[in-house]
């Protein structure tokens, strides 16, 4: 039994395989949140309110891309599947898994304190940006997917890091930085473009995957491969996942920050 | 023999980059060098249309890429195919025109003619697939210096199985000999680096002093003499044996593993032709606490030796398919990140000879 999903070198079958780990990594998930939650309530004198229902979908869509199937695909036998992960655990769960922290909790972030600072700091736009741009690039580099996901602790390593650059990019557009005005309906817009859509890592990770006349990633080149699936065109596959279903998640964000500045507009 | 299985890391190119240097002014070869160029074989076996394939005189003046594997294979085959065709597909059709990709089976009893041919379109339809009686298949191997393959079945009374095989490709350049060999790990850049300069070059005298080259700017990784002990980047199993057991139902082998390169190497996986399964296992604990762990790699530090030996990690091989007894030569498998399969004979000693065996002057260990 693997703790987490990693490169084995085993040849692919649809037995059913158990993580534990990435078990472990959802519970805690959801029990750090509800601990959160309930300190920032007794904190405020308020009762605690339920899980919010986009955190709990937050949590499902995280569970699904780090367990079986997709788990084990993506970390050892197919670039596409890898990056449906990195769309699923970067750009889906994030803006889900934000909406779980209450008004309560998100208020203990105000107080002083060097670590409450530190992450007042990293989930401020600009350095969100850069943050998460750092992390897509590192994260996406073929000595560091090709070393990383060998191991267990490399390919959690990577998971995470996602998970952690989505949280920061998309908390400025989902919640209010604690201590900061509020960011603004167009420039939350303008900075969902400048991120994805017109973000020039993506779009040179996009070109590299599709047009690179051979395999990028060599974890996913020499795989056991699966029936009717190149090693070339898997990378296409890849290279076309990020650019549209990060341009198609973009889209949506868009579209929901705009018709609510809509309607709060009158 | 289990799958061979090895993973590829990114960093494999820095391996194969000891063999020459991609930032150089001229690119280097990606494949490993052998000490000295294999004359192309000479054998004749069948190919899957039913007639006679004289390997030297059908690729004479063409590059002849020959590799030894079987369709069941999870995964070295279909890969070295695979990538093989992918680089095959880009290059000009009159460069395609001058390479033979020739297939021969290490499982004539699975691999019919048919199923040679549909398995080997699924690639390239110019790709060549032999076939022939067992003496003639072994024969063809140990013209290369390769030992018979194995069959490795999935238990003990199972049909499927797996067959243990050499890794690498074996690319003859136009002049009939093999300066290079590709072993499991190459990637469709390193062919697609190889082929072009395998194809111009008609007398491969270019190869020779490129090669020369390479050599002289830089330390190449050469292959041994015996290019079926091939392993990139010098890492040999200096000792070797096993542990005569007193059941059935396992033994203990221990090795010494010398790691000359300045890399790491990782072994994933073992296996043994007289033993269904192969672990790697650690002793841990004190005294009456003292139990195996098995562990699913196993580090060798570079630049170091590494032994194996009784009181700490050592490899067991469980569900023996025979007693062993003192005398036997168990043939052990292991697949390695780096340096991809290296193939092993242990002898069984007896339990009391193992030290001595070994050259341990007391207990042990990694």
């Amino acid at each position: 039994m693997s703790f987490w999903c990693s490169a084995t070198g085993a040849a692919w079958t649809w037995q059913w395989r158990a993580y534990p780990g990435v078990w472990l990594f959802i519970i805690l998930l959801a029990f750090g949140m509800w601990a959160w939650n309930r300190a920032g309530a007794r904190a405020a004198g308020h009762p605690q309110r339920p899980a919010h229902p986009l955190f709990v979908g937050g949590l499902v869509v995280l569970w699904l891309a780090l367990d079986w199937p997709i788990g084990a695909l993506g970390a050892g036998y197919l670039a596409s599947v890898h990056m449906l992960q990195f769309l699923l655990m970067a750009l889906v769960a994030p803006p889900m898994l934000l909406m779980g922290p209450s008004p309560d909790a998100l208020a203990l972030l105000e107080r002083p304190g060097m670590l409450r600072a530190l992450v007042r700091r990293l989930v401020s736009p600009f350095p969100a940006l850069m943050l998460f741009s750092v992390i897509v690039l590192a994260t996406h580099l073929p000595p560091i997917v090709d070393t990383l996901m060998a191991t267990q602790a490399g390919s959690m390593g990577i998971d995470l890091l996602w998970i952690g650059a989505g949280i920061a990019f998309w908390w400025p557009v989902i919640r209010d930085v604690p201590r900061q005005p509020r960011f603004g309906y167009p420039v939350k817009m303008g900075y969902i473009i400048l991120g994805m859509m017109f973000s020039p890592i993506m779009f040179g990770l996009v070109g590299f995957l599709v047009y690179s006349t051979t395999p990028l990633y060599g974890v996913f080149e020499l795989a056991p491969p699966l029936p009717g699936v190149s090693a070339h065109a898997d990378h296409q596959l890849a290279g076309t996942l990020m650019s549209v279903g990060g341009a198609f998640i973009a889209f949506i964000a868009i579209s929901v920050i705009f018709f609510r500045w809509n309607k709060e507009s009158g | 023999m289990s799958r061979l299985r090895v993973l590829a890391l990114a960093n494999l190119a820095p391996v194969l980059m000891a063999c020459g240097d991609r930032g150089a002014s001229a690119p280097a070869f990606h494949g490993v060098a052998v000490t000295t160029p294999i004359a192309k074989p000479s054998f004749t076996l069948t190919d899957f249309n039913g007639r006679p394939y004289d390997f030297a005189a059908e690729t004479r003046d063409k590059v002849a890429l020959l590799f030894f594997g079987y369709t069941h294979c999870p995964d070295v085959c279909p890969l070295h195919m695979a990538n093989i065709a992918a680089v095959l597909r880009q290059m000009p059709a009159e460069d395609k025109a001058r390479v033979v990709t020739v297939f021969v089976t290490t499982d004539p009893e699975r691999d019919t003619p048919t199923r040679l041919r549909e398995w080997l379109a699924n690639f390239d339809a110019t790709f060549i697939g032999l076939t022939g009686t067992k003496e003639e298949l072994v024969k063809a191997q140990q013209s290369l210096g390769l030992a018979e393959a194995t069959r490795e079945y999935l238990n003990a009374d199972s049909v499927n199985y797996f067959v243990g095989h050499a890794a690498q490709v074996f690319a003859f350049a136009r002049d009939g000999f093999a300066y290079t060999i590709y072993p499991f790990g190459i990637r469709q850049e390193d062919w697609a680096n190889d082929l072009p300069r395998l194809i111009r070059d008609a007398t491969g005298a270019d190869i020779r002093r490129d090669l020369a080259a390479q050599a002289k700017a830089r330390q190449l990784n050469m292959a041994p003499e015996q290019a079926a002990a091939v392993t990139m980047g010098g890492l040999i199993v200096t000792q070797a044996v096993v542990a005569e057991p007193a059941t059935q139902d396992e033994a203990a082998a221990y090795l010494t593993l010398k790691n000359d390169t300045p890399q790491e190497d990782t072994i994933v996986a073992i296996a043994a032709d007289l033993a269904v399964r192969g672990e790697i296992h650690e002793t841990m604990g004190e005294g009456e606490m003292r139990h195996m762990m098995s562990t699913p790699t196993l580090v060798i530090p570079a630049r170091t030796e590494t032994k194996l030996a009784p009181g700490g990690t050592h490899v067991m091989l469980l569900q023996l398919r025979k007693k062993l007894v003192a005398g036997d030569t168990v043939t052990l498998f292991l697949s390695l990140a780096r340096a991809g399969a290296v193939e092993v004979r242990a002898p069984v000693v007896p339990y009391a000879d193992l030290e001595k065996a070994l050259g341990l002057s007391g207990r042990g260990g990694k």
